[in-house]
């Protein structure tokens, strides 16, 4: 190699340098910390203790733990299905030319650029039970109180139209690009060949959507995998546990209890589960 | 055949209006609250509406507001300038250049896009914690600065938009590599910069659970956490709440509809 | 400029910097971390203490910083950990072992002669901080937790306000009859305030309650649970019988009550009120005191209510130990812990200390009920028992679980992590 072309690729490096040193500090070696920490017992005083595989055993044997795990995969279920086709809905319904449609989507666009905590403390206050708005909406039309929020039964299909809401905004963008992405000849040739608006939508729209889909469905699962804010303000992970998720257990113990621990354990458990979905999301959108 | 037309447009619409009341009901729900003096348990008595500035000069005066906003501005700030800024640098490289290693270096981002952010907060916490940065804008710093989606958006924005050939040019003509960043590359993706400049601002601004672990005085809280802890005090009175939350968000709202264009660009980036 | 001229200034630059620095080196900074005590407390409080301090050390620069009560013990933990801890810290009773046994506290005797401390306090109070051989907290205040009455309600229902229930059983029938009330003159009132919210400490709620039935929470010794008995037994059917009859809602169970409602009169008796509670309310309605008045502590087996001690505490890797132990004694001194006391509604702990809210309707009677109290569990893991009951308590309250099952497993746990 001439010194040319060494000095070209040490200036590369130079440019990539903030941030492989960054990943290597604050992402690569902690990751590989809690490798490690989940084999040991440490109260952050002191030093760590090994003790194999005693924090899993430990997890697996906590009916928190399956019920936190048990909750998280049942809130994805709550969440997902409805932020993908309610998204994929609006955008069909915004996309179009009619005067003012551009003010229309922007709106919709409001609650993904507000932060998490913000709109839990509103919705909070929506679904409150006795001093709510929405409970006192439907006092005055004669219907009774709703539980949203206090009953263990209906808190997480309540936090979850909160995700929900704030997901279709996101998707509805999604799906709006995906939407116009399909080229317009496609249409055409269908109505000549006498196809009606519905089945060139579920035969032709739908199928070719199918990567935008599949990146919607992964972005929005994986988040709501990771869903933390919304349940800690909203609900603090009950009550009774009904929305106490894998990542409330990791804070419990990570920062309340202060066993690292274990915790570290939890978000290995986390840290596998998330991996695999994002591998599965390579594969699918490979294969279009 | 007209008026069929007519009248399918009037539903689209109703459901247009009936739907941005769902989208932006809370909202206007919230900032009505805050204006209210009327005492009513539920915030708004609909047939009582009793406007009143007091609970917004309450919320500047007596919480520590403008220490949070300050707190999220410096952290937010700094984390989307540098974020941006070496994001670019990386992304430039990647997209342009070729050297031995680039494969690697490209994997290892995308793996460490992979991990989400309790694989490696507890460490990061307690290293924080053992160099006394906790409760210290480090963390914020730090951890806010490399961001892997940022790399790849703008690589591919860099390999879409700039031409190789005016790269190639330029090097004929003498420019060292910075220069060739600095005077060529960076004007030409100022769209895609500001692009990610408004994502990382939107995504760190609102940021909770990183700020709430890494910061222990309220002091030191940004916004999203102040905000949060308030709830248990200022737990009986809806109205001071709503008013403080609706500061809160005044910035994010302000920034999306100077910028809206931009973030919904994003969004569609990501797609490819 | 000329060089000498130049020269000048630079000396000149470099003398000022030099006596800033000997300026900022000879003024010793400490950081006291306090908690919400008083509304406005810096302007009410702590400046004119902090003036005063300094009219006498004006050598010590203190800084007062108000932290939530939220997570204040991951909070105070990761400051330890983290070697940065303050140098002055207000800490409940129950927090020692969890500091003491990380080694994270200071022995106050190392610069308060174990005399004077002696002197100063009660010795009853001065042993819950104390710890093989030394006395780590030095008590600011003890508050007790009552329980308020909405009087207006009260006479509503015909009960008199000089013979508010005594029982539970009393309480029940009053719940009862302010019920009625509510559902004859179709208003909307709660007859009971008692909130099983997670965020509530059960040192106000759960704990006092099983300490009125006979019973206790862990075990003379602390090793084991002690609360799944006739005692515990009594407290879960009493909560459930509440939720039950309607007599506390649903929601206040799991999400916790809002002051507004006892303000707004929909509220007729609430659980857990403390001095700054009430200072809390009356800051909210300066009308308060007409319509509020204190109720007795309920008897189910003992007349007993939660108690607790604030303290002030010097954590070990404190910058200055030595000023922070000043600033201390200052506080603890009988003119400034009296005024303290005043202002924010506890009562004093110092020895010969005198009654301090005789001419208050409300904080006398707290003052009153102090022979009643009695403080919370000290051990490690608080935290985690503390949520294990919180959880059990929830599961009953809601009907979720039966009671026996609940406190079995309760109990379990509890056991487990005590192992």
């Amino acid at each position: 190699m001439t010194k040319g072309k060494t000095k070209q690729w040490l200036v590369c490096y130079l440019f990539l340098l903030p941030n492989i040193i960054l990943y290597l500090t604050v992402r690569l070696v902690p990751f590989l910390s809690t490798v490690g920490l989940s084999f040991t017992d440490w109260r952050l005083i002191g030093s760590p203790r090994f003790i194999g595989l005693k924090n899993f055993v430990d997890m697996f044997n906590y009916p928190v733990f399956w019920k936190a795990l048990q909750n998280t995969f049942q809130y994805a279920l709550y969440v997902v299905p409805p932020s993908i086709i309610l998204g994929l809905l609006v955008a069909v319904l915004v996309n179009r030319d009619l005067p003012g449609i551009k003010v229309f989507r922007a709106l919709y666009f409001l609650p993904y650029v507000t932060s998490v905590v913000f709109i839990a403390i509103v919705w909070k206050w929506i679904f409150a039970a006795d001093w709510g708005l929405l409970n006192d909406l439907l006092q005055k039309v004669g219907l009774p109180r709703v539980q949203w929020l206090s009953s263990p039964r209906l808190a997480m299909l309540s936090v979850a139209i909160v995700a929900i809401w704030q997901n279709v905004s996101f998707n509805m963008l999604v799906f709006l690009a995906g939407l116009q992405g399909i080229a317009r000849d496609v249409y055409e040739a269908a109505m000549i060949d006498g196809t009606s608006k519905l089945q060139s939508f579920v035969y032709i729209t739908i199928p070719l959507l199918r990567p935008t889909a599949l990146f919607a469905a992964i972005i929005t699962t994986i988040n709501s995998f990771q869903v933390f804010d919304l349940t800690y303000v909203m609900t603090q992970g009950g009550p009774l546990d009904s929305t106490y998720t894998l990542v409330y257990y990791l804070y419990d113990y990570g920062f309340r209890y202060l066993e690292m621990g274990h915790a570290s354990a939890v978000a290995m458990v986390l840290f596998l589960l998330i991996f695999a979905l994002s591998v599965l999301q390579r594969r699918l959108l490979a294969e279009k | 055949m007209r008026a069929v037309r007519h009248l399918k447009t009037a539903f689209v619409y109703l459901g247009l209006v009936l739907l941005a009341v769902v989208m932006a009901g809370p909202f206007i729900a919230m900032i009505l609250v805050a204006f209210q003096a009327n005492p009513v348990v539920t915030g708004v008595d609909i047939f009582n509406l009793d406007f009143t500035l007091d609970n917004f000069t309450r919320a500047l005066n007596e919480s520590r507001l403008s220490r949070w906003f300050w707190n999220s501005l410096v952290t937010t700030g700094v984390i989307t300038i540098a974020g941006t800024f070496f994001s670019s640098l990386s992304g430039y490289v990647l997209a342009k250049r070729d050297f031995p290693g680039k494969e690697v270096i490209f994997w290892l981002f995308l793996a460490v896009l992979m991990f989400p952010v309790h694989a490696w907060i507890i460490p990061m916490f307690v290293q924080m914690s053992r160099m006394g940065l906790v409760n210290t804008y480090w963390p914020f710093f730090l951890s806010g600065s490399s961001s892997a989606f940022g790399i790849f958006l703008l690589r591919q924005y860099i390999e879409q938009n700039v031409v190789t050939d005016v790269l190639d040019a330029a090097r004929i003509d003498g420019c060292g590599e910075f220069r060739t960043y600095g005077l060529i590359v960076l004007p030409s993706i100022i769209p895609g910069l500001t692009t990610l400049a408004i994502f990382l601002f939107i995504q760190w601004w609102g940021q909770f659970m990183f700020a709430l672990i890494m910061t222990t005085t309220s002091d030191m809280f940004t916004l999203p956490v102040g905000i949060a802890m308030m709830q248990g005090v200022a737990r009986g009175n809806l109205r001071y709440m709503m008013a403080t939350t609706t500061l809160a968000m005044l910035p994010t709202i302000i920034v999306f509809i100077f910028f809206q264009k931009y973030l919904m660009r994003g969004v569609v980036m990501q797609l490819d | 400029m000329r060089t000498s001229s130049l020269y000048r200034m630079a000396a000149l630059t470099l003398l000022l910097t030099l006596a800033l620095s000997l300026g900022a080196a000879a003024q010793t900074k400490i950081v006291h971390w306090s908690f919400p005590l008083l509304e406005n407390e810096m302007e009410r409080l702590w400046q004119p203490f902090i003036e005063k301090f300094n009219a006498i050390h004006p050598d010590i620069e203190v800084q007062v910083e108000i932290m939530p009560w939220a997570g204040r013990d991951e909070r105070m933990l990761t400051a330890v950990v983290s070697g940065n801890p303050p140098d002055v810290v207000y800490l409940n009773e129950f927090f020692l072992q969890m500091f003491v046994s990380r080694g994270a506290l200071e022995p106050l005797d190392k610069y308060i002669d174990q005399e004077e401390l002696l002197r100063r306090f009660p010795e009853q109070l001065l042993s819950t901080g104390y710890h093989e051989g030394h006395y780590y907290l030095a008590p600011m205040l003890t508050s007790t937790v009552g329980i308020l009455y909405n009087k207006n309600i009260v006479e509503a229902v015909g009960w008199d306000v000089n013979n508010l229930p005594e029982t539970w059983d009393e309480l029940l029938q009053f719940a009862e009859d302010v019920k009625q009330y509510a559902a004859a003159t179709g208003q909307e009132i709660w007859p009971v305030g008692y909130s099983a919210a997670m965020e509530e400490t059960l040192n106000m709620t759960l704990f006092p309650l099983i300490w009125q039935a006979g019973g206790d929470i862990l075990s003379e010794d602390l090793s084991r649970a002690a609360f799944n008995s006739e005692a515990g037994r009594a407290v879960f059917e009493f909560l459930r019988t509440l939720v039950e009859k309607e007599y506390v809602s649903q929601a206040m169970v799991t999400t916790g009550h809002l002051e507004d409602y006892f303000i707004d009169g929909r509220l007729a008796v609430q659980f857990s009120v403390d001095a700054p509670q009430i200072d809390a309310f009356r800051d909210r309605d300066p009308d308060f005191d007409s319509y509020a008045v204190m109720g007795p502590i309920l008897r189910k087996e003992k007349q007993i209510t939660y108690g607790t001690l604030g303290a002030w505490a010097i954590f070990r890797n404190a910058n200055n130990p030595e000023a922070a132990a000043k600033w201390i004694e200052f506080l603890t001194s009988p003119e400034i812990n009296v005024e303290f006391n005043k202002a924010t509604g506890f009562m004093s702990p110092i020895q010969g200390a005198p009654e301090l809210f005789a001419e208050d309707p409300l904080l006398s009677v707290l003052e009153e009920q102090r022979v009643y109290a009695r403080g919370g569990m000290t051990i490690q893991d608080e935290r985690r028992v503390m949520d294990v009951l919180k959880r059990a308590q929830q599961a009953v309250m809601l009907g979720e679980v039966g009671i026996d099952q609940a406190l079995a497993d309760a109990e379990r746990e509890v056991n487990f992590i005590l192992r």
